[in-house]
């Protein structure tokens, strides 16, 4: 047998030793790297050309150590952890707004408006009473109207947030299509990409968060992501979402294919959490409490209709203008001139404060929901469901980002670097160089026997 | 097999761990330094609903009370009016018992006269009372009540107030009148000294034997008046102690609802800070600990 071929057998050695060495070098550098998946050099021994010892090592391929169902997992948890999360960060706006419970929140402004109802009854006569009731109507108009106009900034903040996360998704789009280009070229020529792989996997991971998309993964190495079943990415292209300003909608985005125009079904991810407070959840908030400010309006102004002025003829004058939470004011007549204040009813007689009571007796009158509930109850009721819905998504979420933690753990111990780990394997490689050299050298002392004798 | 531990693995786990108890800490601090235990309708909605309709009632509650202690003031001023008019009759009383003296000169009688004259203007002003600006005997009506017809030498007083309660509500749907119709009360009263006055100056003594039992008449209205008035003052007492018992429970089913038990919530503090010292302290020895210290 020819003495090269141990001399190949060991140079060999030395240069796949090497390369596994530098994926430990590789490793290593990456501890810290968010997304970076481990790689690992297989090695495999080289079969003899003619039969006899083989011909020594090779480098079979360079593994990127994945769990790719793990991948599957953490990415449709992650629609769930987004939607909830989205929800519960423009819920607990909600609450703030509402800010139950308290001494100056609606429910107490509510109160002293017909307490002061009461203490005009108690004076009717008295101008400080009746400036006490127009005071207390505007207070409570006032609480209205705050609260219509920030439940309409959270609506306004969910939009803009859509607009950016949007933003967000088309960038992720790009991305993965650009790295599908390249992935798929160096696959071509042999090489497994493995880093443009995790860049394109975190890509993916974020792109998971934002939107309850499908992945496809195909044979040459790209990916297709879907959104609603229509292609966000298809191998190459990026086919983004358009913003689509609605003056239907408040002048708030519609999310439209940039291709075609039609819309983009979001069902979840955060992008649908933002969707849902924006179009439905907050708008049914709002909606209640306009059910209730109207309730308030039409009531107090068909009692006060029915009641007399200080100057006991005026009669059928309305206390509120306005018809919901975002417009109830006062009478600007009655705020002007406080005898209109009705506080009688049987010919206006300055003692008598029974229209004053008649007005506070709303307060225990149950005219809503099918006149089963008082104001308050109502109101109260409100507060519940809201305190209900702002717990549960912020448990739903609490709950996906402990799975989705968990989840990473599991991808982590598979993909993630252990130094120790490879601390062993780099003794383990160095230990294979060194002796492969010692085997080099030993066959350099043989030759030099032979040509000693020969000389 | 066991579980590949990776480096990253390592920190984003004992960052999570701390976080978690560095979380939990916060919770039972917010709660313990607020006293607490509802900040935001998510801590408990439905302790919230039941705290929010407590505070509802409460402050329906502290109006009531003030109300009562309006209504009290109120029915007191009617008390001491009829208490004043009650000793204006007694005094009437006395008068004619004098007069129907068979000794008396028609001189003297002039002189008790004069006197009875002078009773009827004060019975005027008891009638014509106000407070806070409320005539207390004339109904819903705001101006003075009654008006003699002849200024200088009445012998009618003419009624302009109503026959209207002045109602203060002290209770759900309870109301209570804080006044006397005055046209029932006063009417007899001004009639009787009006014919006691002119018997004496007419020194007709039939005549003022007849105002004599009609004044007695009128004592006895004037006393069942107090005695009503003393009834619907007990009534408003009873309204205050309940408005009293009420407002305590409301208080106290308030601060079970929104406030912490501290002694618990401390001992939880304690507990929350001890998990959270052993998760630093367990992080500072897993994260340092490399087989890097021992490749030499």
């Amino acid at each position: 047998m020819a003495i090269s071929v141990g001399l190949n057998s060991a140079i060999r050695a030395l240069l796949v030793q090497q390369q596994a060495m530098d994926a430990v070098a590789h490793n290593v550098a990456n501890v810290n790297t968010p997304g970076y998946s481990r790689q690992r050099v297989h090695m495999a021994s080289v079969a003899p050309a003619n039969g006899g010892v083989g011909q020594g090592v090779e480098m079979l391929n360079l593994e990127r150590v994945r769990d790719l169902f793990v991948d599957f997992q953490i990415r449709t948890e992650s629609h769930a952890a987004g939607d909830y999360g989205a929800r519960a960060d423009s819920l607990s706006l909600v609450e703030l707004a509402f800010g139950e419970p308290s001494d100056n929140g609606l429910r107490a402004v509510l109160g002293q408006f017909f307490n002061a109802w009461r203490d005009l009854a108690n004076a009717p006569g008295q101008s400080a009473a009746r400036s006490a009731v127009v005071q207390a109507g505007e207070t409570l108009a006032f609480a209205a109207n705050r609260l219509a106009s920030s439940l309409g900034d959270i609506r306004s903040d969910a939009n803009t947030r859509l607009s950016s996360s949007v933003g967000e998704v088309n960038d992720l789009a790009k991305r993965i299509a650009a790295l599908n280009g390249r992935i798929v070229e160096m696959r071509a020529m042999g090489d497994p990409a493995a880093d443009l792989t995790d860049q394109r996997d975190l890509a993916l991971d974020r792109l998971a968060q934002l939107t309850d998309m499908r992945v496809m993964t195909h044979e040459d190495g790209h990916v297709d992501v879907f959104i609603g079943g229509r292609a966000l990415v298809s191998n190459i292209t990026a086919n983004v979402v358009n913003l689509e300003v609605n003056p239907g909608n408040q002048n708030f985005f519609d999310l439209e294919w940039a291709s075609d125009g039609a819309a983009v079904q979001f069902a979840a991810g955060e992008i649908g959490g933002l969707l849902h407070q924006r179009d439905v959840d907050i708008p049914a908030r709002l909606a209640d409490l306009d059910t209730l400010i109207t309730q308030v309006i039409d009531d107090v102004n068909a009692v006060h209709s029915a009641g007399f002025a200080l100057d006991g003829v005026t009669t059928g004058t309305a206390f509120f203008t306005g018809t919901d939470a975002a417009t109830i004011g006062v009478n600007a007549a009655v705020a002007g001139n406080l005898g209109l204040v009705a506080a009688a009813t049987d010919g206006g007689a300055s003692g008598d404060g029974s229209g004053a009571l008649a007005v506070a007796d709303l307060q225990a009158a149950t005219n809503l929901t099918g006149g089963s509930e008082t104001y308050d109850a109502f109101f109260n009721g409100m507060i519940t469901r809201l305190g209900v819905s702002v717990r549960d998504a912020q448990g739903i979420s609490g709950a996906q980002g402990a799975t989705i933690r968990h989840l990473e753990q599991l991808r982590a111990s598979t993909s993630g670097v252990n130094l120790d780990e490879e601390m062993v394997n780099l003794v383990q490689y160095q230990k294979g160089y060194e002796a492969a050299a010692r085997v080099i050298r030993a066959i350099d002392e043989m030759v030099q026997q032979v040509l000693q004798m020969a000389g | 097999m066991s579980m590949r531990i990776s480096a990253r693995g390592t920190t984003d786990r004992m960052l999570s761990h701390i976080t978690e108890a560095t979380s939990r800490l916060n919770e039972t601090q917010e709660r313990v330094a607020s006293g607490r235990r509802i900040n935001r309708p998510s801590d408990d909605p439905f302790a919230t609903a039941r705290a929010l309709a407590a505070r509802t009632k409460l402050d329906l509650v502290t109006q009531r009370t003030r109300t009562v202690d309006l209504a009290s003031t109120e029915l007191g001023v009617v008390e001491s009016a009829l208490t004043a008019l009650g000793t204006v009759m007694t005094r009437a009383q006395e008068l004619s018992v004098q007069a129907d003296s068979a000794g008396l000169d028609s001189g003297a009688r002039q002189q008790i006269a004069t006197e009875v004259a002078e009773m009827l203007n004060e019975v005027l002003s008891i009638a014509n009372t106000t407070h806070g600006g409320r005539p207390i005997f004339g109904g819903h009506q705001g101006g003075a009540p009654f008006a003699p017809d002849l200024p200088a030498n009445p012998t009618a007083f003419i009624y302009n107030g109503d026959t209207g309660d002045v109602l203060r509500e002290i209770g759900e749907g309870e109301r209570i009148a804080v006044n006397i119709q005055g046209e029932p009360l006063f009417d007899g009263i001004f009639a009787a000294l009006v014919s006691f006055r002119d018997g004496l100056i007419a020194n007709n003594r039939t005549a003022m034997n007849a105002a004599s039992s009609q004044i007695s008449n009128e004592i006895d209205t004037v006393l069942t008046a107090r005695g009503e008035v003393g009834a619907r003052m007990r009534r408003l007492d009873m309204a205050w102690a309940r408005l009293e018992e009420e407002e305590l429970a409301l208080r106290t089913s308030i601060s079970g609802l929104e406030e912490v038990d501290i002694t618990a919530e401390v001992v939880e503090l304690q507990m929350r800070d001890t998990a959270f010292q052993a998760a630093l302290a367990a992080t500072s020895r897993s994260l340092g600990v490399s087989l890097l210290d021992f490749l030499r």
